[in-house]
C-alpha cells in the first residue's frame, strides 16, 4: 500500500524545469530554432527534397521590449499544438516533417521560456484559427497545473493570406532584452540565419530580419576551361525507403581567409560553415602533407561543401538539436574519407598555384592568369556530378620555363658584388652573377 | 627533377620482370571474384606500359587506366601507348584515384620509383576508403632509404631515427616500436610495408565504421616482394574481401602459391648468374618440388635452387642467345 511517509515528492517545481530547460541554449540558437520551425511548416506545404518556396516568408523582429516571429508557412492545427508542439519532448507517435531540420517537441517552448515572461502563438490554417496567451509568472505559480489554455478556437474557412502562425514575446528578461536591443548582436544574429538558413533562401523563401531583406551568403565555385571542382555523389541506405543522398563538391574560388574551409549542409540547413578544423579533418590531411602543419593562409581559396539529404532527418550526421556535426554517426564515417581525397587534390592544385605565384609573381604567374582569365564563379548548389578535380596543367608560360634558385651568402660580400656590378639589390646581383657564369661557360651554345 | 622513365629501361630489370609474372599469376585467380575480362586495371605505365601490355595479353582485362603526371611530355606518352584500350590520365595519383569509379572491381598497382612517403601513403588510403570486394591493390615503393622532403626545408633530409619519422610523417603513422635498425637495410623494406599495411587496415577502419557486418571489408595479404635491381625494392599485394565473400577468398587458392606471404616477410626475388646453357640444364630436371632432387651439375647450389624456384618468372635471355 502507498504510504506519504514513503515516498518523497520528485516532481520538479515549473520554475526549476523552466530555468533547467533554457539553461544550455544559446540565446542565436534559440531564435533560429524559431525560425527552423517556421522552414519546417514550408516543407510541410510544399514538400520534396528542393522545393520552390517563392511566395514564402518568414519575418523577425526583435528589440529591447520584445520579440515577434511571423511566416505565412502554413500554420498548424490545434491538434498539433495540443499534442506536439506544446508538449514538452516529443511524441513517439508525433508525425515528422519530411527533410525536416526543426525541434519541434522540444525548440518551441525552449525559445519562448528563454525570451521572456510572457507570449502569445497565433496560428491559421486553411481550416481553423486559435491563439494561447501565457503569463509565465502566473502559470509557474500554479504548481501541478502543467496545461496550457487556447484563448480561442474558430473552425472555417480562412484564406490563403491570412494562413500562418504569429509568435510573440514580451516582458523579455533583462538579460535577453539587453540582447536583443544590441545592433551588434542583431548583426550577427542576421549574419547566423542568413548563413544557417542559406539553400531555403536560395530556394526562394523570403526572411525578413528587422525589415531587411536577407540574401543566401555567397558561396561560390569557380570553373570553366579546364578548370572543375570534384563532385562525387553517393547514396547510403540506398536499399531503404529513406536513403541519405550526399553530394561533395570542392573546388577553388576566391582568395578568402574566412571563407575557405568546408560547408556541411544537412536538409538544406548549415551546420558547419567555413570549417578548418580536425572535423572536417582539414588538420589531420595538412599534417599529412609535407610541412604544411594547419591551415594555411595559401589555401584561402579552398572551397568544400558537403550535402546531405533525407527524408528521415534522424540519419543525417547532426547532432540532436541539429545545430552541429556529429562525427559518431554512420554517414559521416562513410563520407569523411571521400572529403579527405578531395581535400587533397585541392590543396595540391593549391600549392602548385602557390609556387607558380612565387615564382613568376602574381600579375605574371601562368596559372593563376589561366585560373582567372578561364574560370567563373557558381552557386555550389548548381553544380551536379560526378567529375573529377581538374585545372590547366600547361598553361601558356611566356618564355622558357624557369627554375628559382635561392641561397645566401654573407651581407659584407653581396654588398661589395652590389657595388662592383653597379645593381642596386641582393637579387640582382645573383642574377647578374648567373648570367656572367652562364655566358662564360659557353652561354645558350653549351 | 628527371622522370625514371628517362634513366630507367624498365625492361631490363630481371627481378621486376619476375615480381611482374608473379603478380600477374595472383591476378589471374581474381576469376572466383568475377571475370577477369570485367577488371578494371589500374596502374602507372609510364612510357613503357610493361605491366599494362602484360595485363591486357595475360589476363584479357580490356579496361586499362595508366596514370601518369608527367604533363609536360602527354604527348610521347601517346605515341608510345601500345593499345587503343589503354585510357592514359594525366595528373598525378592523388588527383586521379578519387574521380574513379570504385564500384568497378579494379586490379590497382600503384608502382612508385621513390621511397615511401606520406603521399603515397594518401593515395593507397584513397583506394582502401573506396575499394570494393574483390579488389586488389599492390603498392611497389623503394627501399633504398627514406628522405624527407617537406618544403620548409632547405634541403631534403634523410630518415634515419623514429623522431625523423615522426617528423615527416605524423604521429598517427608512426608505429610505436619503431627503430632505426627499421630504417636501414633490408628491413626498411620491411618497414616499409608494415606501414603500407597499417595504412590500408586505418583507411578501411574508418569506412568499416559505416557498414553493415556482411560488408565489413579486410585486407588480405597474399604476396611480398623485395630484390635490388639497382635500388631495392619492396612489394606488397593483397586483395580487399568482404565478410560475406571470404569462401571466394580461400576458393582462390592464394595460400598454395610458392610465394603466398600473409606476414611480415617477403620473397626475396633474386635472379640467378647462369648461362643459358645452364639454364637449359637446369629446366630439363624441374619442375621439382623437393630442390635436393635437382640435378645441380657444376652449377652453384644457391643459384641452382633459386632458378628453380622463379624459372617460370624469369626473363627468356635464352631465345636472345641462341
Amino acid at each position: 500500500m502507498p504510504n506519504e511517509e514513503l515516498h518523497i515528492d520528485a516532481m520538479p517545481t515549473k520554475a526549476f524545469f523552466v530555468d533547467m530547460l533554457v539553461r544550455d541554449i544559446p540565446l542565436e540558437r534559440a531564435v533560429l530554432d524559431l525560425v527552423d520551425n517556421c522552414i519546417d511548416g514550408a516543407k510541410r506545404m510544399r514538400p520534396g527534397e528542393e522545393p520552390d518556396f517563392h511566395g514564402l516568408n518568414v519575418s523577425v523582429h526583435l528589440d529591447g521590449d520584445g520579440f515577434e516571429i511571423a511566416d505565412n508557412c502554413g500554420g498548424f492545427d490545434v491538434e498539433t499544438a495540443r499534442n506536439y508542439a506544446f508538449r514538452f519532448g516529443r511524441p513517439e507517435k508525433a508525425a515528422s516533417t519530411d527533410y525536416s531540420i526543426g525541434q519541434f517537441g522540444v525548440g518551441m517552448k525552449r525559445a519562448l521560456f528563454k525570451f521572456g515572461r510572457y507570449f502569445e502563438v497565433h496560428s491559421t490554417t486553411t481550416k481553423q484559427r486559435w491563439s494561447m496567451h501565457v503569463d509565465v509568472d502566473t502559470w509557474e505559480r500554479d504548481e501541478g497545473n502543467w496545461y496550457f489554455d487556447f484563448a480561442n478556437v474558430e473552425e472555417g474557412q480562412f484564406a490563403d493570406a491570412e494562413v500562418g502562425t504569429r509568435i510573440i514575446v514580451k516582458r523579455l528578461r533583462p538579460e535577453v532584452s539587453r540582447q536583443f536591443a544590441s545592433e551588434h548582436f542583431k548583426r550577427q544574429l542576421s549574419e547566423m540565419i542568413r548563413s544557417h538558413q542559406r539553400q531555403f533562401l536560395a530556394f526562394g523563401l523570403a526572411i525578413d530580419f528587422g525589415g531587411l531583406h536577407l540574401t543566401n551568403t555567397d558561396l561560390r565555385i569557380r570553373s570553366g576551361g579546364q578548370f572543375n571542382p570534384a563532385i562525387e555523389e553517393f547514396a547510403v541506405d540506398d536499399d531503404t525507403d529513406a536513403p541519405v543522398n550526399v553530394r561533395i563538391v570542392a573546388g577553388i574560388s576566391e582568395s578568402s581567409p574566412t571563407a575557405a574551409g568546408w560547408y556541411v549542409i544537412c536538409n538544406g540547413r548549415v551546420i558547419l560553415s567555413a570549417d578548418r578544423s580536425e572535423s572536417t579533418g582539414w588538420n589531420s590531411v595538412a599534417e599529412q602533407k609535407d610541412g604544411i602543419p594547419k591551415y594555411h593562409n595559401q589555401y584561402a581559396r579552398f572551397r568544400g561543401a558537403v550535402f546531405f539529404s533525407c527524408r528521415d532527418s534522424k540519419k543525417l550526421p547532426w547532432n540532436t538539436t541539429k545545430t552541429g556535426l556529429d562525427a559518431s554517426t554512420t554517414v559521416w564515417q562513410l563520407t569523411f574519407p571521400k572529403m579527405l581525397d578531395h581535400t587533397r587534390t585541392v590543396i595540391n592544385f593549391l600549392n602548385a598555384l602557390d609556387n607558380s605565384i612565387e615564382e613568376y609573381g602574381a600579375k605574371a604567374s601562368p596559372l593563376l592568369v589561366a585560373l582567372n582569365k578561364e574560370t567563373l564563379a557558381k552557386e555550389v548548389e548548381k553544380f551536379r556530378g560526378p567529375a573529377t578535380f581538374s585545372w590547366n596543367r600547361t598553361p601558356q608560360v611566356p618564355g622558357p620555363k624557369t627554375i628559382k634558385i635561392q641561397y645566401s651568402r654573407e651581407e659584407t660580400k653581396i654588398q661589395s658584388l652590389m657595388t662592383a656590378l653597379g645593381v642596386t639589390s641582393a637579387k640582382a646581383v645573383g642574377e647578374k652573377t648567373f648570367d656572367i657564369i652562364f655566358e662564360e661557360q659557353g652561354g645558350e651554345d653549351q | 627533377m628527371t622522370a625514371s622513365y628517362r634513366i630507367i629501361d624498365y625492361s631490363l630489370r630481371p627481378a621486376k620482370f619476375a615480381e611482374r609474372k608473379m603478380l600477374s599469376e595472383i591476378f589471374s585467380r581474381l576469376k572466383v571474384f568475377a571475370s577477369l575480362e570485367s577488371y578494371r586495371y589500374i596502374g602507372f605505365g609510364s612510357i613503357w606500359f610493361s605491366d599494362c601490355i602484360l595485363f591486357h595479353k595475360a589476363l584479357g582485362v580490356e579496361d586499362v587506366i595508366s596514370i601518369e603526371k608527367e604533363q609536360a611530355h602527354k604527348a610521347r606518352f601517346e605515341f608510345n601507348k601500345p593499345y587503343k584500350g589503354i585510357r592514359l590520365m594525366m595528373g598525378s595519383a592523388a588527383d586521379v584515384l578519387p574521380g574513379l569509379d570504385w564500384a568497378h572491381r579494379s586490379i590497382v598497382w600503384l608502382d612508385y620509383d621513390d621511397p615511401l612517403n606520406p603521399g603515397i601513403l594518401d593515395d593507397v588510403r584513397t583506394v582502401a576508403t573506396r575499394a570494393t570486394s574483390g579488389t586488389v591493390l599492390a603498392v611497389s615503393v623503394q627501399a633504398e632509404g627514406l628522405v624527407d622532403k617537406r618544403p620548409h626545408l632547405e634541403e631534403p633530409l634523410e630518415i634515419t631515427s623514429a623522431q625523423g619519422f615522426r617528423d615527416c610523417f605524423g604521429d598517427a603513422r608512426t608505429p610505436q616500436d619503431l627503430e632505426p635498425a627499421g630504417l636501414r637495410g633490408w628491413s626498411l623494406s620491411k618497414t616499409s610495408r608494415r606501414i603500407i599495411r597499417d595504412e590500408i587496415d586505418a583507411g578501411l577502419h574508418s569506412v568499416n565504421a559505416g557498414r553493415n557486418p556482411g560488408q565489413v571489408l579486410r585486407f588480405n595479404q597474399i604476396s611480398a616482394f623485395e630484390y635490388a635491381d639497382g635500388a631495392k625494392m619492396t612489394t606488397i599485394v593483397g586483395v580487399f574481401v568482404d565478410h560475406g565473400q571470404n569462401g571466394h577468398f580461400e576458393a582462390a587458392g592464394f595460400r598454395t602459391l610458392p610465394f603466398f606471404r600473409d606476414g611480415d616477410e617477403a620473397l626475396r626475388v633474386k635472379v640467378p648468374m647462369l648461362t643459358p646453357r645452364e639454364m637449359r640444364h637446369l629446366d630439363r630436371s624441374l619442375p621439382c618440388h623437393d630442390s635436393g632432387q635437382l640435378d645441380l651439375g657444376p652449377i652453384p647450389e644457391a643459384d641452382g635452387k633459386h632458378y628453380a624456384k622463379l624459372y617460370r618468372y624469369l626473363p627468356n635471355f635464352a631465345s636472345f642467345e641462341q
